[in-house]
């Protein structure tokens, strides 16, 4: 250990001690002026200190995520009963995104690195980083003796084989791709990562997360190659492992008795991970009341998701707990760019000017649920800005017929696409087009299903407006609207590609932070989405589940470690 | 009769080409993506043009048509987009659920349906059969899964007797099985006995009026007897007719029952393909309900002869 601190000193270094248990503001992170931590860490607060308070309307207070709690002491045995919201067509999230696949998949799998309690990037499979002088070469340590669940021994080989397969075709990977030389086995325990640039999310980028780079052995990896992983190639080294999958009834999980983890007290996702569960089951209901009757009546353990509605339902049902927790998402309206209405940059600043957001988050989350705000990046983090704050939220229907007239628009019609699949997006497309219409936009709103959407979206020339969320990322490389060209909308232009590639290169914290405040200030100047509210998580478990309230990341998804049954 | 039965089993081939080219048509004009479906709103159109690729999705509509009935025609609805396993042992495990549930809720709305009847029947415009019509009137007009939920919410979450939903193979546990399956079939079978209740005790006051009854009342026959032996026989026909057409729709997809009480059976599967744009199962599954709605009409068919020994089939 005394050896690999000696490297740290000339080189950045980032490992668990290093990260773990240390509260770093942002200014602290700044002041230390150490590259590569203050780069990648989105050190903040779950507190509310960020959070604004706008037209008057007043955020509800939310209770901040524990620090670095003592190791946990709790109950072995019994089954979690978790309600999901559908069902994935894989548990392959190197090939698909999905929140439910998170949800499931990083109680088995595991990361190289993850995020602990105050968003910082800390070690997991990793036991550190160093980044030479130049930035070009990261050689990442593993630990040693980490088992796989089929008993073999995580190593190099492994890591390279599960980045060889993610990197081209999961978003993330593909940020990385561009930045890629090559990826070396050094030896069993050390990969060296070389790139053609500095990339100083690259810890970030590789952490746990939706469609994150999670570690299989390189023999699954080579047999399922750019094909999806069959059920039974679902091994990694979590402290759950997967016995069975029935598609549309359940994924079972049960406890891995030879899981090695870290040995620091839990944080966020990092830290020690007790697998006190005999067994996690995950069961798809699609239906909505359904969810809610089974966690009522203590068939379901926890809710993926409740619509705000429901809250009020649960709120006074004995045995259960709902949690009030920070913002998990913020809506937005997509404007297309790319072609119709919208390539007219007056035109989506009209949309702005119109735009009033606490209706919105009134329909679509309800009364207490929400709070306006106009960071792109979410109130919690470090990279929380108010730039450009006079343009969010304007309500300012003259403004936007000022800005029609000045644009020459012609009462062409603004084809708005919604699907009542979620209805939460469809709600916001409706009150933005009310909004609209009082601007003087004509507008047609075509509800179809979710398959239909999608087909629609990808041709440029077929719309001008949908809605949608941006979900919490700790970093802002990490949020695909940002980075992405080619998401709906296709927001593209030189200045926002440079504010993304000093986001992706920059080494300085402050210099990150500013491209962040170019990038915000780009958001509102050119208008490719409109900034709808923060939407606060809301957790819904029955009382005996213990361990997960105030410990881990609800925000970004749930972990099942270090979670319990009590009795009765 | 062996003739007539070969005849219809026969009709079968052109009504499942119907079916087929239908289905198939109708699902490749719906506007969807199966790979954008599969693979999230973020993804990169490289990784969806890769996924279209490997499921054989962009060969052209004739050439997928031709490969599919050709596979058709040998039972072999090819895989599931989505759930990586043939749709034919999807559809398999899926059967399951759906024929026990509505075997369940099918002898569940006989028995309380045919009595009911009978007695509204007998005791037509007393307070008695008032009060049946009104709860069988509740039965038809109370929307299914409605009454479902009124029924999760009295038995699971207040009185947590029985569970909100799921679903216990019975060869795993009988005894948990039926636990399961009591509120679906309760809600099932009440709304079928409803409109059950009713026909009998139409057909039964008209059977009631006949001469034949009335002279089996004068020859000093017990009540019982008129109207058990006599009656009730002869009112069946129509009534079977109906048991058909329900069996039959509860076996196509007791969708909203296996919706709200989370039953992975074939009504489900169903609705979540079509959302999922999963073409082989929807195409598998459509076929598979029309043959079995095919079948059932024709074991009712067979059934009248029994019932009734003066209708006779192929004897022209």
């Amino acid at each position: 250990m005394r050896q690999r601190n000696d490297r740290c000193r000339r080189s950045t270094c980032l490992n668990g001690e290093q990260a773990l248990g240390t509260r770093v503001s942002r200014r602290a992170v700044v002041g230390a002026g150490v590259a590569g931590v203050a780069g990648l860490a989105a050190a903040g607060t779950l507190g509310r200190a960020g959070a604004t308070s706008l037209g008057g309307y007043a955020p509800r207070p939310i209770a901040p995520l524990a620090q670095a709690t003592p190791a946990v002491e709790g109950i072995y045995g019994g089954r979690l009963r978790v309600a999901t919201t559908g069902q994935p067509a894989t548990l392959d999230g190197h090939f698909v995104a999905q929140r439910t696949i998170g949800l499931i998949d990083w109680n088995m799998f595991e990361a190289l690195f993850t995020f602990d309690g105050e968003y910082n990037t800390v070690p997991m499979l990793a036991e550190g980083i160093e980044i030479s002088e130049d930035g070009l070469t990261n050689t990442i340590t593993l630990r040693q003796g980490v088992p796989f669940h089929n008993g073999d021994e995580m190593t190099a080989t492994d890591v390279v084989a599960s980045f060889n397969r993610w990197a081209p075709v999961a978003s993330l990977g593909q940020g990385i791709s561009a930045f890629l030389d090559e990826i070396v086995e050094v030896d069993p325990y050390t990969v060296e990562i070389r790139l053609t640039e500095p990339l100083v999310a690259l810890p970030s980028l590789l952490a746990r997360q939706q469609s994150g780079l999670s570690i299989h052995p390189a023999a699954i990896m080579e047999a399922a190659a750019s094909e999806p992983m069959q059920p039974e190639q679902y091994i990694g080294t979590g402290p759950y492992k997967f016995v069975e999958f029935q598609a549309d009834r359940f994924t079972l999980l049960d406890r891995f008795d030879d899981y090695v983890g870290v040995d620091s007290p839990p944080s966020g996702y990092a830290g020690s991970k007790a697998a006190f569960l005999d067994e996690i089951e995950f069961i798809p209901v699609p239906e909505e009341a359904a969810r809610v009757a089974g966690l009522q009546a203590g068939e379901y353990n926890y809710l993926e998701e409740i619509i705000p509605d429901q809250i009020a339902v649960l709120q006074d049902s004995p045995g259960v707990t709902i949690e009030i927790l920070p913002p998990r998402s913020y809506g937005i309206i997509i404007l297309n760019t790319a072609g119709g209405l919208f390539t007219n940059q007056t035109l989506r600043q009209a949309v702005q000017a119109a735009i009033e957001v606490v209706s919105s988050g009134q329909a679509t989350h309800g009364e207490g649920y929400f709070e306006p705000g106009p960071g792109i990046m979410l109130p919690q983090t470090v990279w929380h800005s108010e730039v450009s704050a006079e343009l969010y939220n304007q309500n300012n229907p003259e403004k936007a017929a000022q800005l029609l007239a000045e644009a020459g628009y012609d009462g062409t019609p603004v084809r708005i696409l919604a699907t009542q699949e979620d209805l939460g997006d469809y709600n916001a497309a409706v009150v933005a087009q009310q909004q609209l219409e009082q601007a003087g936009f004509t507008t047609e709103l075509e509800v179809s299903d979710e398959a239909t959407l999608e087909e629609n979206l990808e041709d440029d020339e077929r719309w001008d407006l949908t809605t949608n969320a941006i979900v919490f990322r700790p970093d802002p490389v990490l949020v695909d609207r940002f980075v992405s060209c080619t998401v709906d909308g296709k927001w593209c232009t030189e200045g926002k590609n440079d504010a993304i590639a000093r986001l992706q290169t920059e080494s300085d914290f402050e210099a990150r932070y500013a491209a962040l405040e170019d990038l915000q200030r780009l958001w509102y100047e050119e208008a490719p989405m409109v900034k709808l509210v923060n939407n606060y998580g809301v957790a819904a478990l029955t009382s005996n589940v213990q361990g997960l309230i105030g410990r881990t990341h609800f925000e970004i998804e749930p972990e099942f470690a270090n979670c319990w049954l009590e009795e009765g | 009769m062996v003739a007539y039965i070969v005849r219809r089993l026969l009709l079968l081939i052109p009504v499942l080409l119907v079916v087929g080219v239908v289905v198939f048509t109708l699902m490749h004009l719906t506007p969807g993506d199966p790979a954008s479906v599969m693979l999230g709103r973020d993804a990169t159109p490289e990784q969806k043009e890769a996924l279209r690729e490997r499921l054989g999705l962009n060969e052209p509509v004739p050439v997928q048509f031709v490969n599919w009935f050709g596979s058709a025609l040998r039972l072999d609805f090819g895989d599931s987009l989505f759930l990586g396993m043939p749709v034919t042992e999807a559809l398999r495990e899926r059967a399951e659920p759906t024929v026990l549930l509505a075997l369940y809720a099918l002898t569940l709305s006989l028995v309380i349906a045919i009595p009911a009847g009978v007695i509204a029947a007998v005791r037509a415009n007393s307070p008695i059969d008032r009060l049946l019509m009104v709860v069988s009137i509740s039965g038809v007009a109370i929307p299914s899964f409605f009454f479902g939920i009124l029924l999760i919410l009295l038995f699971a979450v207040v009185l947590g007797w029985l569970p909100s939903g799921g679903y216990v193979n019975i060869r795993d546990d009988p005894g948990e099985h039926f636990r399961y399956m009591l509120l679906p079939t309760l809600t099932l079978g009440f709304a079928a006995a409803g409109l059950l209740a009713r026909l009998v005790r139409s057909t039964m006051l008209d059977v009631l009026n006949e001469d034949y009854v009335r002279t089996a009342y004068s020859k000093g026959l017990a009540e019982r007897r008129v109207v058990v032996a006599h009656a009730l026989r002869n009112a069946l026909i129509p009534v079977l007719t109906l048991i058909g057409i329900s069996f039959a729709g509860m076996l196509g997809g007791a969708v909203v029952i296996e919706q709200v009480f989370n039953i992975p059976g074939m009504g489900r599967l169903l609705v979540n393909s079509v959302v999922r744009r999963d073409i082989p199962v929807v195409q598998g599954a459509v076929m598979t309900v029309a043959a079995i709605e095919v079948l059932i009409m024709l074991l009712v068919d067979i059934l009248y002869v029994f019932v009734d020994p003066r209708i006779r089939y192929g004897a022209e």
